[in-house]
């Protein structure tokens, strides 16, 4: 790695990697699972030699991370998984400030359980402020339709915090 | 309660987005780039000796070619040899004509194809090199038969050549054909054969 081409490519790893492991581990959900499709990422663009001839590198790496990531998707999604218990509560009692504090985990597990095709485009929109025209480029799918993925996926989620929430209410 | 309702809506985008942004974002693995260099680093270096396989194969090549060209054995055979005439007289070498009894010289029955012909090839052993002389016999003078047998072979080849020539300076006489008669066929007698 002595020659200027490499201490370029060296520069480019170190720029993007960390963006490129957070579109791994958006899909993966897994950091070690995510770190490999990192490293074949970038590895298959030193092979290929295609990172000198990269325009936009972020959208074209968001692009490769993206199939490596969904290659290593196992192909058995987990069901809708139900929190066990009341994640918004904020009362006061110990136990209830172990599961606020859990809340964040709750959600991820709801955006764990989408499906794929809604929480894709969810999760790349949560990624450096992704907007929805990188994502389609990532995922190959037209604009709108990333919009209304993702809108979706956002009503699903609400409905469901919100069905917790007025159980709440209701006790 | 709609306004606590409406809060909490308010509330929902929030924790979702929150949740959302830390979705993704687990914190980066220490030494990722690092490894990701190291590891194109290690592809580099088992790149590198491709480089230069061509020109080894090259010189390979031409040091295969340099040593066959000239071998010992390829440079006897371009020393020219003097004539077997201007050769000093070497001591005439007895070449047995029987077998030596210490070269066991096997017959082999070979069966041919036809099942009424057995073939015998003597074949050497081959763990017993056959003997090497150390000087190359050189030709014996020819015996008194074999001189005969010589000058009987040039007087009839001088013979016979005479004899041609001879045919061929006499002029060659036209042939001489006789009129072929073929009579006519008479038709069998009735009642006969």
């Amino acid at each position: 790695m002595a020659s200027d081409e490499d201490e370029e490519f060296a520069g480019l790893v170190k720029r993007q990697s960390p963006f490129v492991f957070r579109v791994a581990y958006a899909i993966l959900r897994n950091s070690h699972d995510a770190e490999d499709a990192v490293q074949e990422t970038f590895l298959k663009l030193y092979r290929s030699q295609a990172w000198r001839k990269i325009e936009d590198e972020r959208a074209f790496l968001a692009r490769v991370a993206w199939r490596m990531a969904v290659d290593r998707l196992p192909k058995k999604q987990p069901a809708f998984a139900e929190p066990e218990s009341e994640p918004l509560s904020t009362a006061p009692t110990p136990e209830q400030e172990v599961i606020a504090a859990n809340r964040h985990a709750s959600v991820h597990c709801m955006i764990d359980a989408l499906p794929e095709e809604l929480r894709q485009p969810l999760a790349l929109s949560a990624i450096d402020e992704m907007n929805s025209r990188e994502i389609a480029l990532i995922l190959g799918i037209p604009e709108g339709t990333v919009r209304t993925r993702i809108m979706r996926a956002r009503q699903m989620l609400k409905q469901k915090l919100a069905g917790l929430t007025e159980k709440r209410y209701a006790r | 309660m709609r306004d606590d309702a409406m809060k909490d809506r308010d509330d929902l985008d929030i924790l979702l987005d929150a949740a959302l942004a830390t979705y993704a974002d687990p914190g980066l693995l220490p030494g990722l780039t690092s490894r990701i260099v190291a590891s194109a680093h290690g592809i580099d270096s088992r790149r590198r000796p491709v480089r230069w396989l061509p020109w080894a194969v090259l010189a390979l090549a031409a040091l295969v070619l340099i040593v066959a060209l000239f071998t010992p054995h390829n440079l006897t055979h371009r020393t020219a040899l003097p004539p077997v005439a201007q050769l000093s007289p070497r001591p005439s070498v007895h070449v047995p004509t029987t077998p030596d009894p210490a070269i066991s010289i096997q017959p082999t029955a070979v069966r041919s194809n036809s099942p009424r012909t057995v073939k015998t090839l003597y074949v050497a052993n081959p763990q017993q090199p056959l003997p090497r002389l150390e000087v190359f016999p050189t030709p014996t003078p020819l015996t008194s038969e074999e001189q005969a047998l010589v000058a009987l072979a040039n007087r009839n080849l001088g013979d016979n050549t005479q004899s041609f020539a001879r045919s061929q300076t006499q002029p060659v006489e036209p042939l001489r054909i006789a009129v072929i008669q073929i009579p006519p066929l008479n038709p069998p007698d009735n009642g006969g054969n």
